[in-house]
């Protein structure tokens, strides 16, 4: 990845996931703590290096949770009954999330001149910032600011394995690292059984299960494109030949990788797509690699035009999988 | 529901430092709070200037901080007030 895409990508999943966090206790304003906690399920080194230590998703909103009521204290405010909604509404509605200013100032100082802009970038301004919010966090989990730097820096040292953005010369496939707080067999559960698919490929709306039929490589399900937003069930233009999917089962390794095709049988060319999940047990949870794939039918005549529009698709593809990383690990948040 | 009580407005300015971070802490309790009676007042049918006469700041005010971040759906059609 160069710089800038991973810039890009980082400061994407991670706004995402501080944005997710900030819709759970009712904001529509993303501050450092939310970053923080957006950090803790990050699916590179600094989510690792965190989670490593003992930073998980939970004990980190335990953590926030306790520092605010402890300062609020401060000033003889007593709260309770916890923060509202307490759970994750940011995809349920189309209200405008944004970072505060200073969460702002960090991600900007992350992506200087000399820095990485990657997520232990962001982390390492966070340790430093100084309102010493972040400090007093950190604190009450029991990590101490210079080992969190020190471990950082260790982390850093071992080569990084981090595949390719699009490493298909055509920019057809894309692949990424995803972090869900849950055990494999939970994330197992939910990736291997059709009738999730809806919760994690936003385009399909339901698949027609039947509880019979085995999943074996070579078995199809059909499912329903979906014809209106989630989450105020506003109308999308769907064409008619778009309207059927057939999601087929193409790879299959008890509790370690799966995959799947999805065509539209009704349509008479079309791209097929692929979503490979390997999955593997994390300090903490569960790491994913995702693996989307575009399998076009008529690559030869758009060979030339394909050249020109290389950085458009890698663009889609990017956020196409970062789509499903974000929805697979929502779903357990 | 989030419910708040004011166990005591101590206001205690031995420590600053404590007493700024905790001013921190409140303006975002008091942030989602606004967010919520906001949404609610809409909810309810209340027009943008009852809610504005409500907060004590203007119309524009409220509207310019609250247009884009209520859930659009409540907004659905209201008759622009």
């Amino acid at each position: 990845m160069t710089r800038l895409t991973t810039m890009a990508a980082a400061s994407h999943s991670i706004s995402l996931a501080a944005m997710e966090e900030a819709s759970r206790r009712g904001r529509r304003v993303a501050d450092i703590d939310d970053m923080l906690l957006a950090l803790t399920v990050d699916g590179g080194t600094a989510g690792q290096v965190l989670r490593s230590l003992g930073v998980t998703l939970d004990a980190a909103r335990d953590a926030v949770a306790a520092q605010h009521t402890t300062q609020l204290a401060d000033v003889g405010v007593g709260v309770s009954g916890g923060s509202t909604p307490d759970r994750i509404v940011f995809h349920e509605t189309a209200a405008k999330y944004e970072w505060s200013p200073r969460a702002l100032g960090i991600l900007t100082r992350a992506g200087e001149k000399g820095r990485r802009g990657d997520a232990v970038a962001m982390l390492r301004e966070l340790i430093d910032e100084p309102s010493g919010l972040i400090h007093s966090v950190l604190d009450r989990l029991g990590i101490d600011d210079g080992a969190l730097h020190t471990a950082l820096d260790e982390a850093e040292r071992i080569p990084s394995h981090e595949p390719s953005p699009a490493s298909d010369m055509n920019a057809r496939s894309a692949a990424s690292e995803v972090f869900v707080p849950a055990p494999v067999t939970d994330v197992w559960a939910l990736l291997a059984d059709p009738a999730g698919i809806a919760q994690w490929d936003s385009s399909i709306a339901a698949v027609d299960v039947d509880a019979t039929q085995p999943l074996l490589v070579g078995a199809a399900w059909e499912a329903r494109t979906r014809t209106a937003r989630a989450y105020d069930g506003k109308a999308l233009k769907v064409r008619d030949e778009l309207l059927r999917q057939r999601v087929e089962l193409t790879a299959l390794s008890e509790g370690a990788m799966i995959a799947w095709r999805f065509t539209y049988p009704d349509a008479s060319h079309g791209n097929a797509r692929h979503v490979r999940f390997d999955i593997s047990e994390a300090a903490g949870g569960t790491q994913l690699r995702i693996v989307f794939r575009w399998e076009r039918d008529r690559a030869v005549r758009r060979r030339a035009l394909g050249f020109l529009f290389r950085p458009l698709h890698r663009f889609v593809l990017w956020m196409q999988i970062s789509q499903i990383g974000a929805a697979v690990s929502r779903a357990f948040r | 529901m989030l419910s708040t009580q004011v166990a005591a407005t101590a206001a205690d300015t031995s420590d600053p430092r404590a007493g700024l971070r905790a001013v921190s802490s409140l303006r975002s309790l008091a942030d989602a709070l606004e967010l919520q009676q906001v949404e609610a007042a809409l909810r309810s049918g209340m027009s943008w200037q009852h809610i504005a006469d409500a907060l004590g700041v203007t119309r524009q005010a409220v509207h310019k901080k609250y247009a884009r971040r209520v859930d659009p759906s409540i907004l659905d059609g209201r008759i622009r007030s």
